[in-house]
């Protein structure tokens, strides 16, 4: 039988009926009606479903949504709409870091997450941060140029991450 | 995702009761099971998913007393990440780093990556498409299928093979067979000889249930187990001093065993092996029942009987033939003077059908006792021979083969109902026998006491609806069959008048002697029966089970143990196949005389030679599970010498992986894994993970392979088998041994050595074969390292 | 052969080609979440429906018993192929697509969408109705290989069948031989082939296998529908429907409604890339919505996924050349995989008039294709068609060379025709110059087969390649463009695959008109006719040159309107009407006739005395409307007469190291230097360039299906199992791109992303480095195996 829940969703509290069987993906899509998160594979293995959960990019096919209670969980739509974020976005954008764009919500989660653990990453660093998230088009030269350059611009504004 | 009930629990405790008491999944990452929820590929949805992440303290990554403790809910990229573990226990933070991906591995756990589910695609397949083995189903669908991915080392047995469970001897065929293919006919022996201690008798004439339960019947044609079996028989009987030796310790015990039939000889050899005096008593002039007497030499030669009632009595088995009990000497007697009596006396009595003019016909069994009366033309010209099975199968050729002109064989049963086996009956028409099923007896046809013929009438049913005997007749049809002789080979029934009138034994309702199924004591404390006395007429092989089985009741009582049956079954090994053998479509045919060579003393069929029979063993598939198990962690954990902590005992990491159906581990439900718990690495030891995948990111690995230095070097292959494979002896050659180019090529060289992969996957031998080399001289090369920054601090 | 229309020889781009070009008009959506696509649609009170899929590879269902699924609770209906609205769905998306019903009983294929539609409240309940359905299946025998499958005694799949393959008007089955078995027969010779091959100087035979790969959509395939009755009339329900991808037009017919009243305003589809057919879900969605009243939603699932972007093939070669390697006949026998029932013809006979033999001297050629029935999969349009028929010409070219001890290169060379026609002798420049700009960017540094070896052990190898560009945008043709309020407006239908095509087009109006892109407004508009063809970057430049052209008449209506603006100013009154209206001081125009004016630089001025003028925005306070309907010259969206005229040429490079002990291949580097004629937007040219790569490399190095031999289930369908390249995978991509401007595309452009894709170009450099040919995806078991070490 379902269960209330209390989820922490971008920062805001959220009560939901959470069915024993439904994915975290699911009742993003179905009951909070939050679609950045895309389901491509359902299996764990293309990295489109990434929402950031406390602090670690996971995979929200895989994970019960009843298993997430307490948890922050952080998804593309917040990213958005934090502008400290929006270097970030911006960089995707003008690289072309995308072709038909359905993987990229999971490619920015991750990016997001690797650079609040690194704000000054590699070009390598982001390859391996990257290596789990599944292009279909093909655009995976243009994320690490994109993610540098954001990396560099947020560090300059305003006294970088922590600013 | 189907419904399931979701449970959290606070302990391990509490997630062990909610394991145990029912059907229910744990869930620790979340990263396998879902998915394995998502495509219902379960042979059982669970009801309940508990969750262990509830569970407090479960994630930590610890030093205690040196060892390293990794609770079992650590997350793999915290274990990649730990400084502690990359330093001294290099293997496990590489193979840690290298599962499936960054955001995978922020989620998945240690435990939870031990005891992941295979990731073969036809197991995987969705809706369970292919029901295989793992699953309780009876194929390994990969040993015929796309196997490039697939173990290359051999499978592991799930459950038990269709043609063991088969055999009312239990024999264990798949293990026999496996030792034909390994060269190794005196193993295969002893295999059989643990179930039945005369394979030269039984493959002769048993039916051989067995090849009905081969799973290549699905595809192809059965392996022809009994004629393996008759190569095997005929080894034993070559060299039949080293396989019935007389036991090395004799008891004080002794048993008596009344009749030699295949139920007292096989008890008989069981019991002698064991150490007790076993004294056989029989009333004919030679030991061996039915086999000598009844089965007629063109299918089984007197001679193979008497060499095994021989080898038995080199072992010390004393027989005393025409002693007829009740007669010469009383049961009480018996009972009296030895530890314990089995009797084993058979179904030799002609039963009453019930027909006008039955006193004319002849008792089938009676018949073929007498063989030799009826050599003078005796016979006739037309014979009609009563009954299905296959004594009534030997009734008919052998009258064929005394001359008879024309016979007939009737009986109830339809063609595809007739109990006698296949070959029999093809042996029957071969030789211009004519059949006529569902045809019941109705009256003999007599003038002046001679016989003249029999009526038939319709047989519409044998059995009701609930299986038993019951024949139904239309009377209406009848028939009318010309015959100077009928031989009535309808059944046997039971004579149990050498007790007297006072039996003082329990019966059952068909007046058999009734014994417990385990142990085959009758009612009277001491005293056993076993073989058709206790079941009616059945087959050779069911006598001799029979036999096994009281001789292990009456080890039982006396407290008595069988050192040799108590010898362990090895280790759970890997089974192997021959991937070129298998291919082979047609069974292997015995060679056979001439039809006109046949007599009524030669054996009709010609034993194989041992290289047929064994190049027939190499069709048998071996049924198991050929899928690699792909953990990258359970390879460098085993290289690393862990043991793995549940909530119930400690186990090493290679005895983790087992035959459990569907899981990988052989853990019992409500068992957890709590801890991983690894020594601390000696001194200059150190240790490397490699893994080869097709991509470098996402994919499960094709091979990959762990390693550790030092004393207690070790060296592991995953993905090449159903669970990580220890190369032992590369272990062996690099132990205490500093690393070179050239000792780590030759470790990877004899690491492979025993691989005996698919042709699709023969590429893994090299792949492990040059893993072995590079992880071994990446290992070496940390040591130099370390030699080097000491040396410069000196 | 430039751009033939108008300003084709434009010089001094400001907009157009430019380094660093601004963010693509729906890049923040998509990056955000905020693109919706098919599967994520979710309407209240919305009901699910799923197909039954096939578990078989070839079967019938005989009979269905649903009163157990019927009896679990949440199930709404369930219809089966003899359901009357199902009988009378007609599929309109391709005419190939349609002989057969939209659903029947029969499938042969395992997955394949068979005889029923469970309708439910949730996807959960739709599957467990599914399992509970009792079929009686009659199962059939298979072909999921093609070599036993075009064997005499055979299994013949499709019994009865004898349509035969064509390709629209490009091949016809006149005079090509009846059907056998599974196998059909398609011939095609060019010149003398037998007195050619009798003539011959050297001879060398080769065999190809060209790998299949599946369809590359990211978005599980999927669609919401409902109707929803006009707000105000109360007219017939309007039919909205999303994630239908692209063809509205085909909907139209399938369900008889008009366009304008079939409402699609999601704009994102997801990559479909040479695979433009609608799916049964994306069909069948508007007819349960009717027949239920509430919105209706069906999703693919990933395993139902993997149907074919590409068939194979193998492919037997024989060439002749002479002792300096110029090619004299050509013999191309293939056998090709025609996939399931209802597959497109694209990848097989339709590949053979567009081989790569056209731009050699030679002129001997016998092309035979045998297509074969099989249980393999849905070749939906499955494309890729010419670049990868290049390879058997890149294979001969290299074999010849290694054989003579000759650069590739050199041999190519030779054997090209001259630009104009097959009997030019001249050198094609825009080759030359590719190759110039190539062998810079690789240092290439030609060695025989094994001979290089690289530092680390492992054998250094290298491949190249040349083709022309296909082209084959020739769809659209309607363009519009308003001025509205001193905006200029390019109104475009979606969906939209990517961002290249809407925001190209957008710069070839401000370029023409001499203002920023920014000021180009794109309004995405569900019913507006125009809507970018979208091929890759090829499918870019036809609609832009119609585009271009419409840009033209906008600008004559532009100087009608100034001049008649500057006669009849509006005039504001004191009307509240005209609050927050703009109007512009009128020009100095009055008098002057159109032909006396100029539109250029974001002005329009006198021709005479350019000063005197005024900004495009303040040209008028009228709407003007500028239309173009037409096709674009053939030359725009035919190549090059098949071959027999050379004008865009392009040249491809791979470098490999294979390390011998593994059998691993990796990637060092990927050249491409190409005259693309003229870039239009580069990010979306370079990003088209990688995903060729990123295709060429999935198919070489990783991608197959792979099938049960024994029940022939495609076994591989999840994306641990089916190996799509990932981040670490993929190599570098160098690029060095040329503009000559000689294409016939907008500004001498055309698109070029189709010919980089290949499938043996890695296969080549592993044969230049270890001496030995691997059958494509090279993964390490194959390599050693080639090796002897496996």
């Amino acid at each position: 039988m379902p269960e209330t829940i209390e989820l922490n969703i971008n920062g805001i509290a959220k009560q939901l009926d959470a069915a024993p069987n439904r994915t975290l993906h699911d009742a993003l899509q179905y009951q909070m009606g939050l679609t950045g998160a895309k389901h491509m594979c359902d299996r764990g293995a293309c990295g489109s479903c990434t929402v950031i959960m406390d602090g670690r990019p996971v995979l929200s096919c895989s994970i019960l949504v009843c298993e997430c209670e307490g948890k922050a969980i952080e998804t593309i739509e917040g990213i958005a709409a934090d502008p400290k974020w929006k270097p970030l976005v911006d960089a995707y954008c003008k690289w072309d870091a995308m072709q038909c764009g359905y993987c990229t919500p999971g490619f920015l989660t991750t990016a997001k997450a690797l650079i609040d653990r690194s704000p000054n990453p590699s070009e390598q660093d982001c390859r391996e941060a990257l290596a789990g998230n599944i292009c279909m088009c093909g655009t995976y030269p243009r994320h690490a140029t994109a993610i540098l350059e954001a990396a560099r611009n947020m560090n300059s504004e305003g006294g970088g991450l922590n600013g | 995702m189907k419904q399931f009930k979701h449970l959290n629990v606070r302990s391990v405790e509490e997630a062990s009761e909610a394991l145990g008491s029912g059907n229910a999944a744990m869930i620790a990452g979340g990263t396998d099971l879902l998915g394995v929820l998502k495509d219902n590929i379960l042979e059982t949805y669970p009801e309940a998913v508990v969750n262990l992440k509830s569970i407090p303290g479960l994630d930590r990554i610890r030093e205690e007393n040196g060892n390293l403790r990794i609770g079992s809910l650590a997350r793999l990229a915290d274990i990649a990440e730990s400084e502690l573990v990359s330093k001294k226990y290099t293997a496990l933070a590489q193979a840690a780093k290298a599962v499936a991906t960054p955001n995978i591995r922020n989620m998945a756990t240690i435990g939870g990556n031990l005891a992941q589910f295979n990731r073969c695609w036809y197991f995987r397949k969705s809706e369970n498409r292919f029901d295989c083995i793992r699953k309780g189903g009876r194929e390994c669908f990969a040993e015929t299928g796309d196997n490039r991915y697939h173990s290359i080392f051999g499978g592991l047995r799930i459950g038990a093979s269709a043609c063991k469970t088969e055999c009312p001897a239990a024999t264990d065929i798949p293990d026999y067979l496996e030792q034909m293919r390994g060269g190794d006919p005196g193993k295969a022996a002893q295999t059989i000889m643990k179930a039945n201690p005369m394979p030269m008798i039984t493959s002769r004439i048993c039916a051989h249930p067995c090849q009905l339960g081969c799973n290549r019947c699905q595809s192809d044609e059965s392996v022809n187990i009994s004629a393996i079996e008759r190569a095997v028989g005929d080894f034993i009987m070559e060299h039949r001093d080293e396989y019935y030796r007389p036991p090395a310790k004799g008891t004080a015990k002794k048993a008596a065993i009344v009749g030699a039939g295949p139920a007292g000889l096989s008890a008989a050899y069981f019991l002698r092996r064991a150490g007790l005096g076993v004294t056989v008593f029989d009333k004919k002039e030679e030991a061996g029942g039915m086999l000598m007497y009844a089965i007629p030499p063109y299918r089984l030669p007197r001679d193979i009987v008497r060499g095994f009632v021989s080898a038995l009595r080199k072992m010390g088995v004393e027989f005393q033939v025409n002693k007829e009990i009740g007669k010469d000497i009383l049961p009480e007697k018996l009972e009296c003077e030895y530890d314990c009596v089995l009797y084993a006396t058979g179904a030799w009595k002609r039963p009453i059908v019930g027909i006008t003019g039955e006193e004319l016909t002849v008792f089938g069994l009676d018949f073929l006792m007498d063989v030799k009366n009826w050599m003078k033309g005796k016979i006739g010209s037309e014979v009609l021979v009563a009954g299905g099975g296959n004594v009534a199968m030997d009734v008919a050729v052998t009258a064929r083969r005394l001359g008879a002109g024309k016979v007939t064989l009737v009986c109830l049963e339809s063609r595809e109902e007739m109990p006698a086996s296949p070959e029999e009956i093809e042996r029957a028409e071969d030789e211009g026998i004519a059949i006529m099923p569902g045809w019941g007896l109705s009256r003999v046809l007599e003038a002046g006491g001679e016989i003249k013929g029999m009526e038939l009438k319709r047989c519409v049913s044998v059995r009701d609806e609930e299986g038993k005997f019951n024949p139904q007749y239309d009377e209406s049809q009848t028939m009318e069959m010309k015959a100077e002789n009928i031989l009535m080979a309808v059944g046997q029934a039971v004579d149990l008048s050498y007790f007297g009138e006072n039996i003082g034994l329990q019966l059952t309702r068909r007046g058999l002697i009734d014994v417990s199924d385990d142990t085959k004591m009758t009612s009277k404390e001491g005293v056993f029966a076993s073989g058709d006395v206790t079941t009616g007429p059945d087959k050779a092989i069911g006598a001799v089970v029979g036999g096994r089985k009281a001789a292990e009741g009456i080890l039982r009582h006396l407290k008595i143990s069988d050192p040799k049956a108590a010898e362990a079954p090895g280790e759970s090994c890997l089974i192997r196949f021959d991937p070129e053998g298998v291919r082979k479509t047609e069974a292997l045919k015995l060679g056979a005389l001439d039809g006109d060579k046949r007599s009524l003393d030669l054996e009709d069929s010609i034993s194989p030679k041992m290289d047929e029979a064994k190049r027939e063993a190499a069709r048998c598939r071996n049924c198991g599970c050929y899928c690699a198990f792909p953990s990258d962690i359970a390879t460098s954990l085993s290289a690393l010498g862990a043991d793995i902590v549940t909530n119930r005992r400690t186990l090493s990491i290679d005895s983790l992986y087992g035959s459990s159906l569907s899981g990988s581990t052989v853990l019992e439900p409500g068992e957890i894994i709590t801890e991983v718990a690894i020594p601390a690495p000696e001194d200059g030891s150190h240790s490397a993970f490699l893994k080869m995948a097709w991509r470098k990111s996402i994919d499960f690995p094709v091979v990959n392979c762990a390693v550790s230095t030092g004393s207690k070097a070790r060296v592991c292959i995953g993905a090449v088998a159903p669970k990580p494979y220890r190369a032992i002896n590369a272990e062996a050659l690099i132990t205490g041994k500093e690393i070179s180019e050239k000792n780590a090529e030759e470790a990877g060289l004899i690491a492979v050595e025993g691989a005996i992969p698919f042709e699709a996957a023969r590429y893994k031998a090299q792949l492990a074969k040059v893993l072995v080399k590079r992880a071994l001289l990446a290992a070496g090369k940390q040591i130099a390292i370390e030699l080097a920054i000491e040396t410069e601090a000196k | 052969m430039a751009d033939i229309g108008a300003n084709g020889d434009r010089e001094n781009f400001k907009v157009v080609g430019g380094q660093g070009n601004p963010p693509g008009v729906v890049s923040y959506a998509m990056a955000t979440g905020l693109a919706k696509y098919g599967v994520d649609y979710v309407l209240p009170n919305m009901l699910h429906a799923k197909f039954l899929h096939s578990p078989y590879a070839n079967a019938k269902v005989a009979g269905i018993n649903d009163a157990k699924a019927r009896a679990l609770s949440g199930v709404v209906d369930i219809l089966t192929w003899e359901d009357e609205d199902i009988r009378d769905l007609v599929p309109r998306c391709f005419d190939f697509l349609s002989d057969r019903p939209w659903l029947d009983n029969i499938a042969d294929r395992s997955g394949a969408e068979v005889a029923a539609i469970v309708v439910a409240e949730d996807e959960e309940t739709c599957e467990e109705a599914l399992r509970l359905l009792e079929i009686e299946w009659e199962m059939l025998p298979h072909v999921t290989d093609l070599r036993e499958g075009n064997k005499l005694g055979a299994p013949v799949v499709r019994p009865g069948e004898d349509a035969k393959p064509t390709f629209w008007n490009y091949l016809s089955a006149e005079g090509q031989p009846p059907k056998r078995g599974n196998t059909y027969t398609v011939v095609d010779i060019r010149g003398d082939v037998c007195e050619a091959f009798g003539e011959a100087e050297n001879l060398i035979e080769y065999d190809l296998r060209l790998p299949p790969f599946a369809t590359r959509s990211p978005n599980p395939l999927a669609s919401v529908a409902w109707w929803e009755k006009h707000p105000y009339t109360g007219e017939e329900p309007n039919l909205y429907i999303e994630g239908s991808v692209r063809w509205r037009d085909a909907l139209s017919l399938t369900y008889k409604m008009p366009m304008e009243k079939i409402y699609m305003e999601g704009l994102f589809m997801g990559g479909k890339y040479c695979d433009w057919s609608l799916r049964r879900c994306q069909e069948v969605t508007p007819l349960l919505a009717k027949r239920y009243g509430r919105p209706v939603r069906c999703a693919d699932r990933r395993e139902h996924m993997y149907d074919f972007l590409m068939n194979e093939r193998f492919i037997q070669m024989k060439v002749a050349f002479t002792k300096d390697g110029l090619i004299t006949a050509i013999d191309d026998y293939s056998l090709c995989d025609k996939g399931g029932r209802g597959s497109a013809p694209f990848g097989h006979v339709g590949d053979l008039s567009q081989g790569p033999y056209k731009t050699t001297k030679c002129k001997s050629v016998r092309q035979k294709m045998e297509v074969v029935d099989s249980n393999r999969g849905v070749m939906w349009l499955s494309g890729q068609h010419c670049p990868f028929n290049w390879d058997t010409i890149t294979t001969g070219i290299y074999i010849i060379a290694e054989q003579l001890g000759k650069d590739p290169i050199d041999i190519a060379r030779l054997n090209l025709h001259g630009p104009t026609s097959p009997d030019d002798t001249n050198p094609v420049p825009s080759f030359d110059k590719c190759v110039e700009a190539g062998k810079k960017l690789m240092d290439w540094n030609w060695h025989p087969s094994g001979a290089k070896q690289l530092e680390d052990g492992r054998m250094h190898g290298a491949c190249f390649r040349y083709q022309m560009t296909p082209r084959h945008s020739m769809k659209e043709r309607h363009s519009k463009l308003e001025y509205r309020d001193g905006v200029v407006h390019m109104p475009s239908r979606g969906p939209i695959i990517g961002t290249y095509a809407v925001e190209a087009n957008a710069m070839v109006v401000a370029e023409e008109l001499g203002i920023p892109y920014e000021d180009v407004s794109i309004d995405f508009d569900a019913v507006a006719a125009h809507c970018i063809y979208g091929g890759g970057s090829d499918g870019t430049v036809g609609p832009a040159w119609a585009m271009k052209e419409c840009v033209q008449i906008l600008k004559e209506l532009l100087k009608e309107a100034a001049i008649d603006y500057a006669e009849n100013p509006g005039k504001p009154n004191s009307s509240f009407h005209n609050v927050g209206q703009h109007f512009p001081t009128p020009g100095p125009f009055r008098g002057c006739g159109p032909e006396e004016l100029e539109v250029a630089d974001g002005r329009v001025f006198l021709k005479s005395e350019p000063s005197k003028g005024i900004l495009i925005s303040e040209v008028t306070h009228k709407n003007i409307v500028a239309t173009h309907s037409a096709w674009p010259p053939p030359g725009v969206w035919v190549t090059g007469n098949m071959g027999e005229i050379l004008d865009l040429m392009n040249t491809e490079y791979c470098e490999v190291a294979v390390d011998a002990e593994t059998g691993e291949v990796e990637i060092l580097r990927f050249g491409i230097a190409a005259d693309v004629g003229k870039i239009l937007r580069r990010t979306s040219l370079e990003s088209q360039i990688d995903q060729a790569v990123f295709f060429s490399q999935g198919c070489q190095q990783f991608e197959d299906m792979f099938y049960d031999p024994k029940t022939g289930v495609l076994l591989n369908t999840n994306m641990a199992d089916y190996k799509v390249p990932g981040m670490l995978d993929v190599p570098i991509v160098e690029k060095s791109i040329l503009e000559t401007r000689a294409g016939n595309g907008v500004y001498g452009a055309n698109g070029m992303s189709h010919c980089i894709t290949n499938t043996n170009m890695l296969i080549i450099a592993i044969h230049n480095a270890a001496g030995v040919w691997v059958e494509p995806p090279a993964t390490p078991d194959k390599v050693l195996k080639a090796l002897g070490k496996a």
